[in-house]
C-alpha cells in the first residue's frame, strides 16, 4: 500500500446532508474550486484536490460524495442553491422514491435502508472503483433521528462488509443531551442505543459531535441565544476540515487517514473534539492567538465538545489524541509546546508512551484564515464515557417505562431484542472505559 | 710581390718609389688581415659576397658591357693569388661609384679591352688584359682608396728620422730631448718590451665610441674583435685622442668585461628562445627582449648621431643623451655613463635570462609584480625604464587576456588562472569556484579580493556559456533587457568590434611607458575599469539571478522529494533503477514534484551503502549544492524515513487481525510500536521542517533590506543550504560519532515488521517476542539520543517505564534524573 489515497464522503439523513453542505462549501473554498467545479487559482503543489474530488471528462472537479436521504427536502434544497447545483454528481445522490423519510425512527430508517441498500451500495462501490486508491470513508449522520441513525447504521454495516480494510470515520451528531435543553426527538435514546451498537462494531473512529455542546459553543461565540444549524454546522465543518487537512494538503507527517491511530483499544474509538479559537466567520477576529494559548485551551477538559465535559472524572485518561495546529507556526514552537504539555496529560497507568501527538497541519493556500494560530484536538479519552452513561440513563428511563416502543415494534423485522442487545454492547463499552484506567487492564483475564 | 702589386695597380713596371710600393704592400696586408669589409655584425664579407656586390654595382652603373672585362680580371687574380683577389675586391668596394665608372671606361679602352661602336661599348674580341707574372693589370684604378694610412689629425706629422741622426746627449751632457722623447714614448717602450714592432690604433673619440658601443651591442670592429670562444678582445693597443695606451687600456678593461658578460647572456638568452610556442607569456617576454635589444641598439645609434629608421623613437627620444658628440663632455664621464647604461641593460637581461630559462615558474602576475618592483627600485635609470616597459607590456597583456577571457568562450584560462585542485584550497571560495576551483594569483599590484573577483567572474561567465549551450533555460525579454547584450554570441561578436577595441585602448592609453611615477595600483585600476565596462559583469549577474531562482526551487524540490517521495512507493522494500524510473514517470510528477528536477534523481547501482543508494545528478551549476556528501545525507533521509514509514504500514496491516482481538497486551504493543515510530518520524520531519523554515527565511531575499548582487546571494544560498544539510543530518542524528542511527532504526523497523507479520499470521508469541526485541532496540536508540543533548528532549517521552502511579510523567520524575546520570 502506498501513500496518500483518496477519501469518499457518505452523508446520510437530514443532519448528515446539512453537514455535507457546510463541509463541501468549506472544501471548495479551501481547494480553490468554484460552483461549477472549475479551479479558481493556479494549482499549488501541495493542494491534493484528488483526495476528495475527482475530475470529470471535461476536467471540472466533482466531489467524491454520496448523498443519501429518505426524504428529498434537504438534498433538494441543497441542489437548488447556486453553490451546489452544478457541483455534485447527480448520480451520487440517492433519495427514496416514496420520499417520506424515517420519522425519527431508527427501525424505520434501518429497514427502509435494507430495501434501498443495494442501490446505495452500488453508488458507493462505483465511486470506490473509480478511485485509484481509496483509503477511507468519511460518514456524516446523526444518531438521534431516523434516517441518519437507522439507515446510517445499516450503511455502516454494509460499508464495513464491502470495505473491510478501509478506514471508516464517522462524524456522528448526538442529540442535545443537555438536561436543561429539550429536543424534538423524544425517542432519541432508543435511536442512539441502536446506532451505538453499529458505531461500536463498524467504524474505526467515531467523532462524537454533541449537539448540546455545539449549541452552547455557538451561542457563546456567535453572540446569539438561538444559534442556527448554519452556525453549528460551520463548527462541524471546521472540525472535519481541520481533521482532514493533513491529507488534503500533502503533509508528510500524516499523509493519509490510515496513519491516524486514534483507537488503540477498539471499541473505545469514540473521539471527542475541541477547536480553538471559535469565531464567527462573519466577524473580524481581533484577538491574538499563539500556540501556547491554543494548546492550553484545547487541553482543558471543559473544551471538549461534549455536554458532559464538565463531568470529567479524576481518573479519566487520554488513550490517544492528535492535536492539529494550523497557521503561522514555526516548527520549533510546536516541539517545545509538545515537551511542555507532556507532563499535564493523564494516561492509563500501563502506558509507556505519550498518547498526544501534536503536529502542524497545513492550511489551504487559497484561503486566508482569520487567525494566526488555530487548532483542533481529536481526543480519544475515557472522559467521553459520562456522555454515554447519561444517554444510557435516559434510555433506561424510557425503556423501563416501555415508552414509545410501539413505534419501533410496528416496523417489520424489528424486535426489542435488538435494543437490548445494543444496550448490552453499550454497557460493555462503558465497562471497557472503566477497565482501561486500571493498571491490570492488559493482563486481566489471564 | 712588390712589383706584381705595383703592376696590378699602376700598370707599367716603373721605378715607383720604394715607399709607395711598401705602402701598397702594407695596404694589401692590412686589408686581408685586419681591415676587411665587415657587415653590420662585424663579420668580414667573403670574396664571393664582394664579387656579387661588384657585379651588382656594374649593373646598377649600366656598365654591363664591361662585366666580362671585370670578371676575367678577377677570375685570373683569384686563380693566381687569393690575397690579391680579396685586396682588389675590398679596394674596389671602397672605391666611389663615379671613380669606378670613370676609370673602368678609361682604362678598359686604354688597354684595348673594349671598343666603342655607334655609341655603345663592346668587348674587343680576343682581347686579354695585360699580365705580368700571371698577374693581370686592373682595368680600373683603385689607387685613390689606398691613400688612407693617415693617422689622427691631431698628431703632428712626424717625418721619419734616421736612427743615426738621434743625438743621445745634448751640449749640457744631459739626455737629449730627442732621446728623452724616444725613451718616454709608450709605444716604443711597448715595442721594446715585446721585442718586436707594434701596431696600435690612434682613434678619434667619435670612432672610438662607435667601436665601443658596437662592441656592447655585440658587433665586432677593427678595435674589438671576437676570438674563437666568441669573446671580445682588444685587437691592438689603442690611443684615443690625447689618451695614451695605458689610459685607454685601463678604461677599456671593465668595458670589455661587461661587453663579454652581456654577449654571453644574450647568447644564453637566444639559446632559450623558442620559435613556436602556445605560451603567450613566453612570446611576450621574447618579444620584449627582442624589442629591448632593438631599443638598446637604437639608443646607441641615436647617441652616435644616426637617426635613420628609429623604430622606438618615442622611447629612445626620452633617454638622456650620452653626449658622445659634444666637445665639452668629459670622456671619462661619458665612458662611465656608457658603462652604467650598459651595465643596467645587462642586469635586466640577466634577470630575464633566469626568467626565460624557468619560464613555467613565472606567471604574468608574478612577472608584473617583479617588473613593478624593478621599475621602482632598480638603481639605474635605464634599468628602471626597462622594468617599466616590461611592466606596461604585462599590464597590457593581462588586461587584454582578461578581456578575452571575459568575452570569448574558448579563451585559454590557464594563462592567468591556476587550478587550485580543490575548492577547499581556496579561502572563502565563491559558488563558481566551488564548481571550478580556479584562482587568480594576487600580488602587490593586485590584491586578493580583486583577484578573486576576477577569477570568479571568469568562471561564472564560463558557466553562463555552458548553460546557454545546453539550452537548459531560455532567456527571454523578461530575463535580460532587450537593449543589453543578450547572450554569449552577441558578447563574443561585440568583443570583435572596434568599439570594444576602443574600450580597451581607452583603459590602456593611460599607461605611459616613460613614466617614472610610482603607481602600485596601475594594474588594479585597469582591471577595475575593464570590469566596469565589459558587459560580462552584467550578464553574469543576470545569469546568477536566474541560477538563484532555480536554486531556491531546487532546494524546495530536494527537501520535498527526499522527505516525502517514499510515501508514494508501491514496494518499499525493493528498490532498483527500473523501479525508480517507473515510480518517477507514473507517480511523482502527478504528485506535484518539479518535473525538471525529478529527472536529476537517480539510483546508484554501485552503492554499497544500504542506506544511501539515491543520487542527485543536477546539471551545472546546481550540482555545486549536491556534493557526494550532501547527496548521501539526502539519500539517508529518504531511507530512514522510508523505513519508519514502512514500519507504520506494517502496523496498519495488523489492525483487523484476529490475533489482536483477544490479546490486549499485543494491541498495546502495536500501539506502542506505532506511536514510537510515528513520534520518531514526526520529530525528524519536524526538525527538518524547522531547518527548512530557517533556510527559506534566509533565502527570502525580497524581504532583505540589504542590497546585494545575485552573485553574492548565491554564496549566501550555498552556505544556507550547507547549514540546512547539517541540521538535517542532525535531525536524523547521522553524525558518525553518535553511532549508526540508521542501523538502529532499521533494527527497530525490522522488529515492527516481523511482529506485524507474526500477528497477521496468528502467531501471538512470535509477535510478543518481536515486541521485546523492539523495546531493546528502542533502548539502544534512546541511548544514542542521549548523546545529542539538544535533541534528546524530543525523545525523552519515548523512554520506557514510568514511576508514577497515575501514569503521569512529572518534571521531578526520577526518569529525568536517571537520564542525566546516564548521559555522562
Amino acid at each position: 500500500m502506498s501513500g496518500s489515497g483518496a477519501l469518499m464522503t457518505v452523508h446520510v439523513g437530514q443532519c448528515g446532508n446539512q453537514l455535507a453542505q457546510a463541509f463541501w462549501k468549506s472544501m471548495v473554498d479551501e481547494h480553490g474550486i468554484n460552483e461549477r467545479g472549475q479551479t479558481t487559482h493556479e494549482d499549488d503543489m501541495n493542494d491534493k484536490k484528488d483526495l476528495l474530488f475527482y475530475q470529470a471528462d471535461d476536467d471540472h472537479y466533482v466531489p467524491r460524495a454520496v448523498l443519501v436521504d429518505l426524504e428529498p427536502r434537504v438534498i433538494n434544497g441543497m441542489m437548488q442553491s447556486p453553490t451546489f447545483s452544478n457541483l455534485f454528481n447527480n448520480d451520487n445522490i440517492f433519495m427514496s422514491d416514496h420520499g417520506g423519510g424515517a420519522g425519527n425512527n431508527w427501525a424505520s430508517g434501518y429497514f427502509q435502508g435494507q430495501e434501498v441498500q443495494e442501490k446505495v451500495m452500488d453508488i458507493i462501490i462505483r465511486e470506490a472503483e473509480n478511485t485509484d486508491n481509496l483509503d477511507g470513508i468519511l460518514f456524516t449522520h446523526s444518531v438521534s433521528g431516523g434516517t441518519g441513525s437507522g439507515t446510517g447504521s445499516l450503511l455502516l454495516e454494509r460499508l464495513r462488509e464491502a470495505f473491510p480494510k478501509k478506514v471508516i470515520q464517522t462524524y456522528s451528531v448526538f442529540a442535545n443531551s443537555d438536561p436543561t435543553q429539550t429536543t424534538d426527538v423524544v425517542v432519541h435514546p432508543y435511536n442512539w442505543v441502536l446506532s451505538m451498537q453499529r458505531l461500536i462494531e463498524n467504524p474505526d473512529h467515531v467523532v462524537v459531535l454533541d449537539n448540546a455542546a455545539l449549541h452552547r459553543l455557538a451561542a457563546g461565540k456567535f453572540k446569539t441565544d438561538t444559534p442556527t444549524f448554519d452556525h453549528i454546522n460551520s463548527l462541524v465543518a471546521r472540525i472535519m476540515s481541520t481533521s482532514t487537512a493533513m491529507y488534503r494538503f500533502n503533509s508528510s507527517v500524516c499523509p493519509s487517514i490510515r496513519y491516524l491511530d486514534l483507537a488503540p483499544f477498539p471499541p473505545m474509538h469514540f473521539i471527542q473534539s475541541a477547536i480553538s479559537p471559535v469565531v464567527d466567520p462573519n466577524e473580524n477576529f481581533t484577538r491574538k492567538t499563539s500556540v501556547a494559548d491554543v494548546t492550553r485551551f484545547l487541553l482543558k477538559p471543559t473544551s471538549m465538545m461534549v455536554s458532559t465535559a464538565s463531568r470529567a472524572r479524576p481518573n479519566d485518561c487520554m488513550l490517544s489524541s492528535y492535536m492539529f495546529l494550523q497557521g503561522q507556526i514555526e516548527a520549533h514552537t510546536i516541539m517545545s509546546a509538545e515537551q511542555n504539555v507532556d507532563f499535564a496529560i493523564r494516561r492509563p497507568p500501563f502506558y509507556m508512551l505519550k498518547p498526544l501527538r501534536m503536529m502542524h497541519a497545513p492550511l489551504s493556500p487559497y484561503v486566508k484564515p482569520q487567525y494566526k494560530v488555530s487548532g483542533l484536538l481529536l481526543n480519544n479519552s475515557t472522559s467521553v464515557a459520562p456522555l454515554f452513561e447519561s444517554l444510557l440513563t435516559k434510555y433506561d428511563k424510557l425503556r423501563s417505562k416501555k415508552a414509545f416502543l410501539d413505534k419501533f415494534e410496528k416496523i417489520d423485522n424489528f424486535s426489542l431484542d435488538m435494543m437490548d442487545d445494543a444496550m448490552h454492547i453499550v454497557t460493555d463499552l462503558l465497562d471497557e472505559y472503566k477497565a482501561v484506567v486500571q493498571k491490570d487492564y492488559l493482563t486481566r483475564g489471564l | 710581390m712588390l712589383s706584381s702589386l705595383s703592376f696590378l695597380i699602376n700598370g707599367e713596371i716603373n721605378d715607383q718609389q720604394q715607399q709607395q710600393k711598401l705602402r701598397n704592400l702594407q695596404c694589401l696586408y692590412m686589408i686581408n688581415k685586419q681591415k676587411p669589409i665587415r657587415d653590420d655584425n662585424g663579420n668580414p664579407f667573403s670574396a664571393q659576397d664582394l664579387s656579387d656586390d661588384l657585379n651588382q654595382r656594374i649593373i646598377n652603373l649600366k656598365l654591363d658591357a664591361f662585366q666580362t672585362v671585370v670578371t676575367d680580371i678577377l677570375d685570373k687574380l683569384k686563380f693566381h693569388d687569393e690575397a690579391l683577389h680579396y685586396f682588389v675586391l675590398v679596394a674596389t668596394f671602397r672605391l666611389p661609384d663615379e671613380k669606378l665608372e670613370k676609370t673602368l671606361i678609361e682604362l678598359s679602352m686604354q688597354q684595348n679591352l673594349m671598343m666603342r661602336i655607334d655609341g655603345k661599348y663592346k668587348r674587343r674580341l680576343y682581347s686579354e688584359p695585360l699580365e705580368h707574372d700571371n698577374i693581370p693589370r686592373l682595368a680600373w684604378d683603385i689607387s685613390p682608396v689606398l691613400k688612407t694610412l693617415k693617422v689622427a689629425e691631431i698628431d703632428k706629422p712626424v717625418m721619419p728620422s734616421e736612427p743615426s741622426e738621434v743625438k743621445p746627449v745634448d751640449e749640457w751632457g744631459l739626455i737629449s730631448r730627442e732621446l728623452r722623447d724616444i725613451l718616454c714614448c709608450e709605444e716604443l717602450n711597448l715595442s721594446a718590451r715585446e721585442g718586436q714592432p707594434i701596431e696600435f690604433f690612434h682613434l678619434k673619440s667619435s670612432i672610438f665610441f662607435k667601436n665601443l658601443l658596437d662592441m656592447h651591442r655585440g658587433v665586432s670592429s677593427d678595435l674589438f674583435q671576437l676570438d674563437g670562444d666568441n669573446h671580445f678582445y682588444q685587437a691592438k693597443p689603442c690611443r684615443i685622442d690625447e689618451w695614451n695606451l695605458t689610459t685607454t687600456r685601463t678604461v677599456l678593461q671593465k668595458h670589455l668585461f661587461l661587453a663579454n658578460q652581456l654577449l654571453e647572456i644574450v647568447n644564453k638568452l637566444k639559446h632559450h628562445f623558442v620559435s613556436s610556442t602556445t605560451n603567450s607569456v613566453r612570446i611576450l617576454i621574447q618579444r620584449y627582449l627582442i624589442d629591448e635589444q632593438q631599443i638598446f641598439s637604437e639608443y646607441i645609434d641615436s647617441s652616435l648621431g644616426s637617426s635613420v629608421n628609429i623604430q622606438f623613437e618615442h622611447i629612445v627620444g626620452a633617454f638622456p643623451s650620452l653626449n658622445l658628440q659634444s666637445s665639452d663632455s668629459n670622456r671619462f664621464e661619458v665612458l662611465d655613463h656608457i658603462y652604467e647604461t650598459v651595465s643596467a641593460h645587462y642586469h635586466v637581461i640577466r634577470e630575464m635570462n633566469h626568467v626565460v630559462s624557468r619560464m613555467n615558474d613565472y606567471s604574468p602576475i608574478l612577472l608584473n609584480e617583479m617588473s613593478f618592483i624593478g621599475s621602482q627600485s632598480a638603481p639605474q635609470f635605464y634599468s628602471r625604464q626597462m622594468w617599466r616597459r616590461l611592466n606596461v607590456s604585462l599590464i597590457r597583456f593581462i588586461v587584454n587576456k582578461l578581456a578575452e577571457m571575459l568575452t570569448t568562450p574558448d579563451a585559454e584560462l590557464m594563462e592567468l588562472l591556476t587550478d587550485a585542485g580543490d575548492a577547499k584550497q581556496i579561502k572563502d571560495p565563491s559558488i563558481w569556484q566551488r564548481l571550478n576551483p580556479l584562482t587568480m594569483e594576487s600580488s602587490q599590484c593586485i590584491d586578493e579580493e580583486l583577484a578573486n573577483r576576477v577569477a570568479d567572474l571568469i568562471i561564472g561567465y564560463q558557466f553562463f556559456i555552458n548553460d546557454k549551450k545546453n539550452k537548459s533555460y531560455k532567456s527571454d525579454g523578461s530575463t535580460f533587457a532587450i537593449t543589453d547584450i543578450q547572450d554569449a554570441e552577441e558578447l563574443e561578436l561585440f568583443a570583435k568590434t572596434p568599439h570594444f577595441e576602443k574600450i580597451l585602448d581607452g583603459i590602456l592609453s593611460e599607461l605611459d611607458v616613460n613614466s617614472t611615477d610610482e603607481n602600485l595600483d596601475e594594474l588594479s585600476n585597469c582591471i577595475y575599469k575593464l570590469l566596469d565596462q565589459v558587459p560580462t559583469t552584467t550578464l553574469v549577474e543576470k545569469y546568477s539571478h536566474v541560477v538563484l531562482d532555480k536554486s531556491v526551487r531546487f532546494f524546495e524540490f530536494l527537501k520535498t522529494f527526499f522527505t516525502s517521495a517514499y510515501i508514494h512507493l508501491k514496494n518499499r522494500t525493493f528498490f532498483s533503477q527500473n523501479a525508480l524510473d517507473t515510480f518517477k514517470c507514473e507517480k511523482l510528477h502527478r504528485q506535484g514534484y518539479d518535473a525538471e528536477f525529478l529527472k536529476t534523481v537517480g539510483y546508484d547501482m554501485k552503492s554499497t551503502m544500504e542506506d544511501s543508494f539515491l543520487t542527485v545528478n543536477a546539471p551545472e551549476p546546481l550540482n555545486v549544492f549536491v556534493s557526494a556528501g550532501v547527496t548521501d545525507i539526502y539519500s539517508q533521509v529518504f531511507t530512514v524515513l522510508n523505513m519508519l514509514h514502512t514500519a507504520l504500514d506494517a502496523v496498519i496491516e495488523t489492525r483487523n487481525s484476529e490475533t489482536l482481538k483477544h490479546e490486549p497486551r499485543l494491541r498495546y504493543a502495536f500501539f506502542h510500536m506505532n506511536t514510537t515510530v510515528f513520534a520518531i518520524r514526526k520529530n525528524m520531519l519536524t526538525l527538518i521542517e524547522a531547518a527548512s523554515e530557517t533556510l527559506k527565511k534566509t533565502l527570502d531575499f525580497n524581504k532583505s533590506s540589504e542590497s546585494r548582487s545575485s552573485h553574492e546571494l548565491l554564496n549566501v544560498c550555498y552556505r544556507a543550504h550547507r547549514k540546512f544539510i547539517r541540521e538535517v543530518a542532525g535531525a536524523l542524528m547521522l553524525n558518525s560519532k553518535r553511532g549508526t542511527t540508521a542501523r538502529v532504526i532499521k533494527l527497530m523497523v525490522s522488529s515492527v515488521s516481523l511482529a506485524s507479520k507474526a500477528c497477521v499470521q496468528g502467531d501471538a508469541v512470535g509477535a510478543e517476542k518481536q515486541y521485546q526485541l523492539f523495546q531493546s532496540h528502542l533502548l539502544i536508540f534512546l541511548d544514542q539520543c542521549r548523546l545529542d543533548h539538544s535533541r534528546y528532549p524530543l525523545y525523552r517521552s519515548l523512554e520506557i517505564g514510568s514511576d508514577e502511579v497515575d501514569g503521569r510523567k512529572s518534571r521531578s520524575s526520577s526518569y529525568s534524573d536517571d537520564i542525566s546520570c546516564r548521559s555522562y
